[in-house]
């Protein structure tokens, strides 16, 4: 058997092992990772940072369980709105998004500056500052709660009457928004917000998407519209790398692990380009080299 | 010569997809106001909360589809009917506990179902929930890792022009988002940057104009009743 039909048969059991391997040194024997922070990240976290104290922001969690580059995302973002003197209302169009949030908020440092008085740092309060509003099940409730939120919602995620929530009180509506960060695995995703929400009052409300790297080129014309002051994305979290930006960005490396996940899939991608290469050479070996298939 | 039950079953549908159609289409671009009242966003509103109804009934049918597909595969012993008889019991199984025990459980502070109920599920929900479901959807999702190598190696061939440029421009994409590439090249990061915003981002707003132009052209064929399968008036 000549080596290119050798290389082109290759029983893929042998590229598992070899997957397997890359991905498991990195991470057994941690290195320091270089990182450059891209554009996507920086304005994402710019536009969070440069908010007047006081400001609300939603945090929408389009996702499950199964999404393991954007739960880091979520934490970096989440850590950094509970730091920075804002409020935050937490909502989810996947019925497993604010469950995730939850787990978030449960082990999240929540010490961050007082909106009300932002020279002074506090321990967040549930109700106050922060409101898991719970799953959307319905796009008349999207609608619906972006002009009053306790006409639409009775209780919160956790039961609690939204009237007696403190932060519901203030800010009755996600009119009163100034950014919506959707971490959004599919469909419903940020569009939805777009549709419903940014074309209310564009001026007023800013967008951000936090993206697995397969979906980020689709986000791209409506960052590039949202660059230009149109309706779109003020910035685009991509994947566990964009998690590892935004950590950094914050100050906080280690705090979602997704910086100590970097080499391995630095490892990943480098092994991915050899394997494309590889299987060429096989195939135009075969070709010119007189074997057909 | 009198109207037959099948010329109603026709043109009834075809009636409903005119009037709600137009009246959809109508109200986003025309705003009639009656003072305060805004006939617009009333019909937006009430029309959302009969799509939201009938979303519901959606599930409801591809749960029921979902029954029989997998009871015929048991039924008649086809080829893994073992995985189809585990769907068929793990289904209800899991819809009855997360019903009475899960995040979203029907009376958990126990106000018509007795408090022990909800206590002696949702233990059960969050071993389901959090030990098997969770798991098993990130072991799905990192499955694909090995999966797309193994694709890359076997199938991503520049058999042509077109997929030669496709080729080149995955292997720089793939270059420039690997973290380390900053340390190794910092062009890699400068060429992907450019890929994607300047021709991904042409390419995607030509396929985003062309699926709304062709989702506008078959709204109006199915409001106009040229396209019969959606409201299968056509006798499918």
């Amino acid at each position: 058997m000549s080596w290119a039909r050798y290389l082109e048969e290759l029983d893929p059991r042998w590229i598992y092992l070899l997957v397997f391997i890359v991905i498991a040194i990195p991470i057994l024997i941690p290195m320091p990772s270089p990182l450059a922070i891209t554009q996507y990240t920086g304005d994402a976290f710019e536009t969070i940072e440069n908010l007047p104290p006081g400001s609300l922001v939603v945090l929408s969690f389009d996702y499950s369980g199964a999404n393991p580059e954007l739960h880091p995302q979520a934490i970096a973002v989440m850590r950094h709105v509970i730091k920075r003197p804002l409020y935050v209302m937490i909502v989810g169009m996947w019925s497993d998004g604010p469950i995730m949030a939850h787990q978030i908020w449960k082990t999240i440092d929540k010490t961050g500056y007082d909106p009300e008085n932002p020279s002074q740092i506090i321990t967040k309060e549930y109700g106050k500052h922060i409101v898991n509003l719970g799953y959307l099940a319905t796009t008349a409730l999207i609608v619906g709660m972006y002009d009053s939120i306790t006409e639409n919602f009775s209780e919160d995620f956790y039961g609690n009457p939204v009237t007696e929530l403190p932060l519901i009180q203030k800010f009755d509506g996600i009119k009163h928004a100034a950014v919506v960060v959707s971490f959004a695995a599919g469909s419903p995703g940020p569009g939805t917000y777009l549709q419903y929400w940014a074309t209310q009052k564009p001026e007023f409300h800013k967008f951000i998407v936090g993206s697995p790297a397969v979906s980020a080129p689709g986000f791209m014309p409506y960052y590039e519209a949202g660059k230009a002051g149109e309706i779109g994305y003020v910035g685009v979290i991509v994947s566990l790398r964009g998690a590892a930006e935004y950590e950094t960005l914050l100050g906080e490396i280690g705090l979602t692990g997704a910086t100590a996940a970097l080499n391995a899939q630095s490892a990943v991608h480098y092994l991915l380009v050899i394997a494309v290469v590889l299987g060429n050479i096989a195939y135009f070996m075969r070709k010119y080299g007189g074997e057909e298939r | 010569m009198g109207i037959s039950l099948a010329d109603y079953r026709r043109s009834i549908p075809l009636l409903l997809a005119f009037i709600f159609g137009l009246l959809y289409a109508f109200e986003w671009y025309v705003d009639i106001r009656i003072g305060d009242f805004s006939l617009s966003s009333f019909l937006e509103k009430e029309m959302l909360r009969y799509f939201n109804a009938m979303y519901s009934i959606a599930i409801g049918i591809g749960a029921i589809n979902i029954f029989r597909i997998h009871y015929r595969t048991v039924s008649r012993r086809r080829p893994y009917w073992e995985f189809s008889l585990l769907v068929l019991i793990l289904i209800p199984v899991m819809a009855i506990i997360s019903t009475l025990g899960g995040r979203y459980a029907i009376d958990p502070k126990g106000e018509v179902i007795p408090k022990a109920v909800y206590d002696f599920f949702n233990p059960i929900w969050n071993v389901l929930y959090w030990k098997v479901m969770s798991i098993i959807n990130v072991m799905m999702f990192a499955l694909l890792g090995f999966f797309i190598i193994s694709a890359g190696y076997r199938a991503f061939r520049a058999r042509n022009l077109d997929s030669a440029i496709l080729l080149l421009a995955g292997i720089l994409v793939v270059m420039g988002q690997a973290p380390v590439n900053a340390a190794v090249w910092p062009g890699f990061e400068t060429i992907k940057n450019w890929l994607m915003d300047v021709p991904n981002v042409a390419g995607r707003r030509g396929i985003i104009l062309g699926a709304a132009i062709g989702g506008l052209a078959y709204g109006v064929r199915v409001i106009f009743a040229y396209e019969r399968r959606p409201t299968l008036a056509g006798g499918e």
